[in-house]
């Protein structure tokens, strides 16, 4: 299985990636299109940046997944195909149970005062778009075995590095 | 491995799951009063908005709760436990035994005991019947009146509301939401509240519910009279522990569970709004009946009861509203006591629009034990884990949440 791997050491605060997710996340996948579109496509991913560190951040697809856990409307799931927890759009009632519980303050707001959140493009075939976008290699998309050390590591470590599965 | 489980809804189901994905051939049975599926009752607000159909409420297909491979035995009101023979009994008379048996049979509305509250439009909220029958009352410009402050009062409220009927919420206290929220940030949703048409009466109780056949009006303490047509009672939840109660559980307002959800009975796990858990921020057994806990509470005792040592964490209260565009979060403790080791950092302004922008914290020294956010709640789960993680924070992580710029937090971790 392939796994989002972050290296903040890499991050550069271009926001390359930001650009990307949301034109990924628009109706006709062009930048030109995107800006025309009635909803303006939302970015999944966020580059926090205070001048000297860069944090390119996005669901991390957390072991525990409390966001499964609060969701009221059987929206927020694992995906039996892919292992991924994904937002059914057609059941959340926009009720922000999520964003309440998210230790990573990845899901936010979409169309419809739903939520919306990275779902590693999953209409692109899973291949994801700022991966394909980042020009220092801070985001990668390659194979785990496992999901490796997780669990070993607490929630500030993670966050500290923004870096879930590289060591 | 034999697998009882008494309750279909958050707490039983979640144990379902995890048991299923242990255990491939256990025999899971599922003992529920309910006549339905698995739905969720959190959702029957938005049913009665119209913002979702009825069987959006059923949060599992067909096909996921068919490979579930649970026995499900509907309308089937479980009566006692026999813990040394190993026995559930029910209502109807049979008798199940058990391996490992959860209980998960949640909590009830606390009825309304005074006189007229038998009329026929009198409900409380908490099953899909309910929400059922209030819809049918359901007419533009009928008079509804809300009894309790809480948050399935006013959940209801405002799907009646939004279905055009003249509603009237009366709160004993002197705030509406007094569990979720401090009063400053209850008086801003009050007035958002207001402005949307909602009647609120604080300090004020109902004395009877009036009307021959049907109900005509409520008389509250002041004398005063209110025109109803009908009313819903929402004056909070007791666990369902009477059937336990001559089972040797141990039970204080509910059913005692340690961190691994274990009850005081050899293979007996209690979960759910029944269950009375460690509260990590109280620092004691507490009830904190809310969905997250009891899916959390019922995935763990599920993993326990298939092998598994896995420890529950602890509970704490938290929820999330939106009312007419107004969305507040709050979690743990919002209300601090009023010894020198507790402070709140409180800020209130208003945006271009005009929008109330508040944000509480609570802190105890310097660990974080609670928040409010209204109106701008993004990312208000940095926040819940900052509390989760038990740990004193930084000068500069309290700058940074004092900004009110939560997405920076990472840099100064
Ligand atoms: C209108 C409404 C809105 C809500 N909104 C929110 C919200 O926004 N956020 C939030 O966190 N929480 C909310 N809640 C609370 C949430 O619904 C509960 O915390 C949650 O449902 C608890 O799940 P549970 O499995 O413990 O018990 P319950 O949901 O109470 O289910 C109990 C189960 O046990 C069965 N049962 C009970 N007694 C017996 C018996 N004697 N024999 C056999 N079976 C029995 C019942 O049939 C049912 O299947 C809301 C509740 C209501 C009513």
């Amino acid at each position: 299985m392939k796994q989002l791997l972050v290296r903040s050491e890499h991050c550069v605060g271009c926001k390359s990636c930001e650009l990307a997710c949301a034109v990924a996340h628009s109706e006709s996948k062009t930048l030109f299109g995107a800006v025309l579109e009635s909803q303006p496509p939302r970015k999944r991913v966020f580059v926090e940046t205070d001048g000297t560190m860069n944090f390119p951040l996005q669901c991390r697809q957390c072991s525990d997944k409390p966001c499964v856990r609060a969701c009221i409307a059987g929206a927020m799931h694992l995906d039996p195909n892919t292992g991924l927890v994904q937002v059914n759009d057609d059941k959340c009632v926009g009720c922000w149970m999520c964003v309440m519980v998210c230790p990573f303050g990845a899901i936010t707001e979409g169309p419809d005062r739903h939520v919306v959140k990275c779902d590693r493009c999953r209409e692109l075939q899973y291949e994801p778009a700022c991966v394909s976008a980042c020009p220092t290699r801070a985001l990668q998309w390659v194979e785990v075995d496992r999901f490796a050390a997780t669990d070993r590591r607490s929630w500030v470590d993670h966050l500290k590095e923004a870096n879930t599965y590289a060591e | 491995m034999n697998y009882v489980l008494v309750g279909n809804s958050a707490a039983g189901l979640f144990a379902a799951e995890s048991i299923r994905q242990q255990d491939p051939r256990a025999e899971i049975t599922v003992l529920t009063a309910d006549a339905y599926p698995f739905y969720s009752r959190c959702l029957t607000t938005y049913f009665l908005a119209g913002d979702i159909p009825k069987v959006q409420l059923f949060l599992r297909s067909p096909e996921d709760l068919q490979a579930l491979r649970l026995r499900v035995h509907y309308s089937c009101t479980v009566t006692g436990l026999d813990p040394v023979q190993h026995l559930i009994h029910t209502i109807a008379g049979e008798h199940y035994p058990y391996d490992k048996c959860l209980i998960a049979t949640g909590a009830s509305a606390v009825p309304l005991d005074i006189p007229g509250s038998t009329l026929p439009e009198v409900f409380t909220l908490r099953h899909l019947d309910d929400a059922q029958r209030i819809k049918a009352q359901l007419a533009p410009k009928r008079q509804a009146v809300m009894i309790g402050g809480g948050l399935v009062s006013l959940k209801s409220a405002y799907a009646l509301l939004k279905q055009g009927l003249n509603v009237s919420v009366i709160v004993s206290s002197g705030q509406i939401l007094s569990q979720m929220l401090n009063g400053e940030a209850a008086n801003l949703l009050q007035e958002h509240l207001v402005s949307h048409g909602l009647n609120i009466i604080l300090h004020q109780d109902v004395t009877a519910i009036e009307g021959t056949g049907c109900v005509q009006g409520v008389r509250l303490r002041s004398g005063r009279t209110l025109p109803a047509d009908l009313v819903i009672v929402g004056k909070g939840v007791r666990p369902n522990i009477q059937p336990f109660l001559a089972s040797g559980l141990a039970i204080r307002q509910g059913i005692l569970v340690n961190e691994h959800l274990e009850t005081n009975l050899q293979d007996v796990y209690a979960a759910g709004d029944v269950a009375e858990a460690w509260d990590h921020l109280h620092q004691t057994h507490r009830l904190n009946p809310i969905w997250p806990n009891a899916t959390t509470q019922g995935r763990t005792a599920g993993a326990n009861m298939s092998g598994l040592a896995l420890t529950y964490p602890g509970s704490m209260g938290m929820n999330a509203v939106d009312f007419f565009g107004l969305r507040i979060i709050s979690a743990g403790i919002v209300n601090p006591p009023t010894t020198s080791s507790w402070h709140v950092d409180d800020i209130y302004r208003r945006d271009a629009l005009g929008h109330p922008r508040y944000q509480r914290l609570v802190w105890q020294g310097e660990k974080l034990k609670g928040f409010v956010l209204l109106g701008d709640t993004e990312r208000a789960g940095l926040i819940t884990a900052l509390i989760q993680s038990g740990q004193p924070l930084s000068t500069d992580v309290r700058k940074v949440l004092w900004s009110g710029k939560r997405s920076s937090i990472r840099l100064v971790l």
